[in-house]
């Protein structure tokens, strides 16, 4: 059978999967944003299972949230809230701790909606928002601390030093496995589309990690032996704070309209899978260098433009791009200060690198004005190349 | 003893005139720029019909856009209790008041008494107003009465997405463009003028009796609409245009004593 | 125009003619005219009782003298410390400059949005020079770091040698403050703490406190690489301890305020002054700043004595969360106008909060700095602001809650529904109103429009307290 059809099937079935190892009492589900902030590695080692919240693009959703908030938030962490008062999203009610990473004032605000509204519990880990050295990096160790003890305490189970090196392992070997599978995106003919990317992306969030790394080393292996279709597209990288799973209209304009994105600097993304945690050494403090120190950034890092911007470029040529779509939720502040200098950035390269910047609040009237944009630049491209 | 109530709104200025405690006459214009002459005009017109003159006025309250532009009032209070108060001794089961008027839009909760408890209201834009109702019948070259009663056979309401008015009138011409069908598209709008109210409404919480004033609640189509949107009963007293007013004379008999 | 400006700023003739010059220089660079001035001196009259007030005129006026200085401080001094609005830290700066009286600390934000906000109402070109550049509408861009790039971009306000930044509290703030260093290549100094307070954990713990007082010591150090002298723990202490006065004459205005009937004070001259002690950095002007709401708190007092109040006696009690406009005085009077007695915020300010803090933090100054900041509710959560709205609500017996979200504020302003929620939840229906304005940004709203709201929830308040009475 089709690998990704593999994946669709496992996650039709995945919430009613999970539903039944909690009511059977064999797992607990905790939840916790993506951005790649949480280690899922210590909520796998205390036994429990990692679901990384990662729907998006519902308009409804977005709407829900404003009986409890008014609207200056993105819509993405809206909608977080606004899945839980639809009742529509089954991951959404079934968790039984919701770990939140204190990242940005928007999914700040979330976890304090789940905290005041629903009787499901949350804890909090605070991220440090600088590439802090000592400092940071031991305040965070503290919290993954109170995270383990909390996790200990939810499932029973102990978390030791051994299962946390295996979950390390496991973790490190999906990301190594995703990270092969986005690096054959730098062929001329990329035998898998980015769109398809990020939905793998999307189930490595939701799915048992031993299941994806199945799924993801076969993938590695039927994907090396083969080639993609030969276009004429000119080739896109795509930055932005996050695709969630429903909100696939831009990179589906994209496709439509002729372009090609072979790279994606996103939460449900190279954030994810890009660094992985040393494989030696104390684990907590391996985890610890890994998600606060070795990784990309988001831009709510102070101070972390260059940092950002550098990134961002390297990996528009080791892909070897033509163009970058900025792809920003609105309301999102820091992001759209950050694509103010990175424009002006582009601009002053030697051989500037055309971008064009889109931004959404899942409504439903974007498509029109979002595909107008889209297939302008696509065709601008076209006639330079 | 006999009160006035004057309520001078953006579209139409109306006075109720109450005489020992009843409904002795009212009157309904439009407002146009001057407003202390509107707001003499029509309260002359209502006590000609109740048979008094402004002399035999005990007090005068004043509410709506032009409350503080009628000199001959005793006091000003907002339109918000007085529409308020105005509901819930026609209808003494109202709990939620919805007023749609020609340039704002509010949503009131009230206790069994007519006071209010939660109100939110929206004057910054049009959408969700009856001005928006009015562009929409022009760009389809009706009148309002027409647009209703059109809307009411649309069986398959087009989603009207744009959240401004003045895209929605442009989105309306591409509707036509796509041969979409007329009573399908000005359902569409109906439900988008329910859909931004009732946003609004949601946000102080909907209680049943629910009551539907203002200008636009004679509208049968907007009434529909906002009742599918509500998941609610809607009420609409007789006279839903002079309810404003006639809270502020219930509130003028009260001074008034 | 100058004179009487300045007269209503309580400078005595001697000061006139010998600050005039700077006074012109520093309102010529910053764009204001005759016009301005006459106005400005309308609206301090109006607006914040300066007329009635000398302590009102001090306050004013010394405002005015820490705005001259700021304006100034590019050609009277070689290194110039600013605090970057919200941030804390500001006896780390006062205590620079004693150990190096030459150099200048200041709040620009602050002094920018209540001089030329407040005062003058000529905010607007610098706003839209911060907005026409990198924090365009459509996103909700906070106006205070519009202002604060318009303010560069002019260079109304001098290059910093350091800014120390607000990296604890919000994410544009901090950011736009990265754009200082990106693009105007200034020194930047983030604080960092992680907001990570569970609803339910007990107040401040030792951990956040260390954290944040870790970074409060490298604030420290900082500084003191930047002015090439050591800044000294002793020295902070000393800043620390110096401001008590103000604070204590402060309180004593607030407490005053919370009982009296008819309100003798409006809210937003009981602001001016609170931020009076906010923005004075400077050591050396402690005991002016001291003097001014001492003289304020007198005037209070007899204004008490003689029953003499800005709203009717019986005015109905309100709170206001959580500030009012820093650069409009305006929707405060439209409450006071409508027949409300503002009696109190939600703000930190008060003398038993200060007790407070003073045990839970430690000897160390820096521990006194984190510890002052992590038992403010509002900037560590939503759950501790319902308490302490309730509690402040049952304490002051009070009629109505007023909140005013300042509308792009992704840190508190979305909050208001849930606080609306958990404080009804306490203490029933009581009368609320959310206002959405906006603390720094005089565009986002007009009073006018404001003022219908206002009256709304003024007519529900008085109904319900003759129902209760």
């Amino acid at each position: 059978m089709d690998t990704m059809q593999r994946v669709t099937d496992y996650l039709r079935n995945r919430p009613v999967e999970l539903k039944r190892m909690k009511d059977r009492g064999e797992k607990k589900i905790v939840a916790h944003f993506v951005g790649d902030y949480v280690p899922a590695e210590i909520i796998y080692a205390a036994g429990a299972a990692p679901l990384g919240l990662v729907h998006g693009g519902d308009p409804e959703a977005v709407e829900a949230a404003h009986r409890a908030i008014l609207r200056y938030v993105c819509p993405f962490s809206r909608a977080q809230f606004g899945y839980w008062v639809l009742g529509e999203q089954r991951y959404y009610e079934m968790f039984d701790l919701l770990v939140a990473p204190i990242t940005c004032q928007h999914l700040r605000r979330t976890a304090d909606l789940y905290a005041f509204y629903t009787d499901l519990p949350v804890f909090r880990l605070g991220i440090p928002q600088q590439f802090d050295g000592e400092l940071g990096v031991n305040y965070f160790i503290e919290g993954l601390g109170l995270l383990k003890e909390r996790l200990e305490r939810l499932t029973g189970n102990e978390v030791t030093e051994g299962k946390l090196r295996e979950a390390i392992d496991l973790y490190n070997r999906m990301r190594g496995l995703l990270k092969k599978i986005s690096e054959l995106r730098k062929s001329p003919r990329p035998p898998i589309t980015t769109t398809d990317f990020i939905r793998l992306n999307h189930a490595a969030h939701l799915a048992d990690p031993n299941f994806m790394v199945e799924i993801l080393d076969s993938l590695c292996q039927e994907l090396s032996q083969k080639e993609g279709p030969k276009r004429e597209a000119p080739r896109l990288l795509i930055t932005g704070p996050n695709i969630a799973m429903g909100d696939y209209k831009v990179l589906d304009l994209v496709e439509e309209s002729g372009g090609m994105i072979v790279a994606e600097d996103i939460a449900e993304g190279v954030l994810f899978y890009w660094e992985n945690v040393a494989a030696n050494g104390d684990p907590m403090a391996a985890l610890a260098d890994r998600y606060v120190m070795r990784r990309p950034n988001c831009s709510f890092m102070r101070p972390g433009m260059e940092r950002h911007f550098d990134f961002i470029l390297k990996l528009a040529d080791e892909f070897a791009v033509d163009g970058i779509v900025w792809y920003e939720l609105r309301l999102c502040e820091t992001w759209d200060i950050e694509q103010f200098f990175f424009a002006e950035r582009l601009r002053e390269m030697d051989t500037p690198i055309p971008m064009l910047k889109l931004d959404s609040e899942y409504d439903v009237a974007d498509r029109g004005p979002l595909k107008t944009r889209i297939e302008t630049f696509v065709e601008t491209l076209k006639r330079r190349a | 003893m006999a009160v006035a109530g004057v309520d001078v709104g953006a579209v139409s200025a109306k006075t109720v005139i109450l005489d020992q405690g009843e409904i002795a006459g009212y009157a309904i214009l439009p407002t146009g720029y001057d407003i202390p002459k509107i707001a003499r005009e029509v309260t002359e017109l209502a006590l000609e019909k109740a048979n008094l003159t402004m002399d035999g006025l005990d007090y005068i309250v004043a509410t709506g856009y032009g409350r503080r532009s009628t000199p001959f009032a005793n006091e000003a209070i907002t339109e918000i209790t007085c529409h308020a108060r105005g509901a819930s001794w026609v209808i003494p089961e109202t709990r939620t008041v919805i007023d749609i008027g020609g340039q704002d839009s509010k949503a009131i909760r009230v206790d069994a008494r007519g006071n209010v408890v939660e109100f939110v209201m929206n004057d910054k834009c049009a959408a969700g107003t009856g001005r928006f109702l009015e562009v929409m019948a022009r760009a389809l070259d009706l009148d309002i009465d027409e647009f209703a009663s059109i809307s009411l056979t649309g069986k398959h309401p087009c989603r009207i997405s744009s959240v401004c008015t003045v895209f929605a009138e442009s989105e309306v011409v591409s509707l036509r463009a796509e041969k979409k069908r007329r009573e399908d598209i000005i359902a569409g709008l109906h439900k988008s003028v329910a859909n931004r109210v009732g946003a609004m409404a949601k946000q102080v919480g909907i209680e049943d009796l629910v009551v539907f004033t203002g200008g636009v609640a004679k509208n049968k189509a907007v009434l529909r609409a906002l009742e599918e949107e509500l998941g609610h009963e809607i009420t609409v007293p007789e006279e839903p245009q002079i309810i404003g007013a006639l809270g502020a004379a219930l509130i003028a008999l009260r001074k008034g004593l | 125009m100058y004179k009487e400006f300045l007269e209503t700023c309580a400078y005595t003739p001697e000061e006139i003619e010998k600050e005039l010059p700077r006074v012109k220089r520093a309102f010529d660079k910053a764009g204001l005219t005759e016009e301005d001035l006459k106005r400005g001196r309308e609206r301090l009259i109006q607006d914040l009782d300066a007329g009635d007030l000398r302590g009102m005129r001090m306050i004013a006026g010394l405002f005015i003298k820490d705005f001259v200085d700021l304006v100034l401080s590019g050609e009277e001094h070689e290194i110039r410390l600013y605090l970057q609005l919200p941030s804390l830290g500001g006896q780390v700066l006062g205590a620079a400059q004693l150990v190096r009286p030459d150099i200048y600390v200041g709040y620009p934000s602050v002094l920018g949005f209540h001089v030329l906000g407040s005062i003058f109402n000529r905010l607007d070109p610098l706003l839209e020079k911060g907005e026409n550049w990198c924090l365009p509408p459509g996103v909700a861009h906070c106006g205070c770091n519009q202002f604060k790039l318009g303010a560069r971009l002019t260079d109304m306000v001098p290059p910093a040698s350091l800014n120390l930044s607000a990296g604890m509290y919000c994410d544009e703030a901090p950011k736009v403050d990265e754009v200082l260093r990106y693009h105007f290549h200034e020194p930047v100094f983030w604080f960092n703490r992680c907001q990570d307070e569970n609803f339910d954990d007990p107040p401040m713990d030792e951990r956040h406190l260390k954290y944040l007082s870790a970074n409060v010591d490298r604030a420290r150090q900082t500084v003191s690489e930047v002015i090439g002298v050591e800044v000294t723990k002793d020295k902070v202490m000393e800043a620390i301890l110096g401001v008590e006065g103000c604070v204590k004459a402060l309180s004593r205005i607030t407490e005053l305020r919370a009982e009296a009937d008819p309100s003798p004070l409006r809210a937003a001259s009981c602001q001016l002054g609170q931020f009076l002690v906010v923005s004075t950095l400077s050591p050396s002007k402690y005991k002016q700043v001291e003097e001014a709401l001492t003289v304020l708190a007198e005037e209070v007092q007899g204004r008490i004595d003689r029953g003499e109040g800005v709203v009717e006696k019986g005015a109905p009690r309100v709170m206001l969360s959580y500030l009012t406009s820093l650069s409009n005085p305006g929707i405060s009077k439209a409450m006071e106008d409508a027949g409300l007695n503002i009696c109190c915020s939600e703000g930190y300010g008060s003398a038993a909060e200060w007790e407070r803090r003073a045990e839970i933090a430690k000897i160390d100054p820096c521990d006194i700095i984190a510890g002052v900041y992590l038992t403010s509710p509002l900037m560590v959560k939503a759950s501790w602001r319902i308490e302490t709205i309730v509690n402040g609500y049952r304490k002051g017996n009070l009629d109505g809650l007023i909140m005013l979200p300042h509308y792009s504020c992704r840190v508190f302003g979305n909050d208001f529904v849930m606080i609306r929620d958990g404080v009804k939840k306490e203490l029933g229906n009581i009368p609320t109103l959310i206002l959405e304005t906006d603390l720094f940004d005089p565009r986002y709203y007009t009073v006018e429009q404001s003022r219908t709201r206002i009256e709304s929830f003024a007519e529900m308040v008085k109904t319900a307290k003759v129902s209760v009475s």
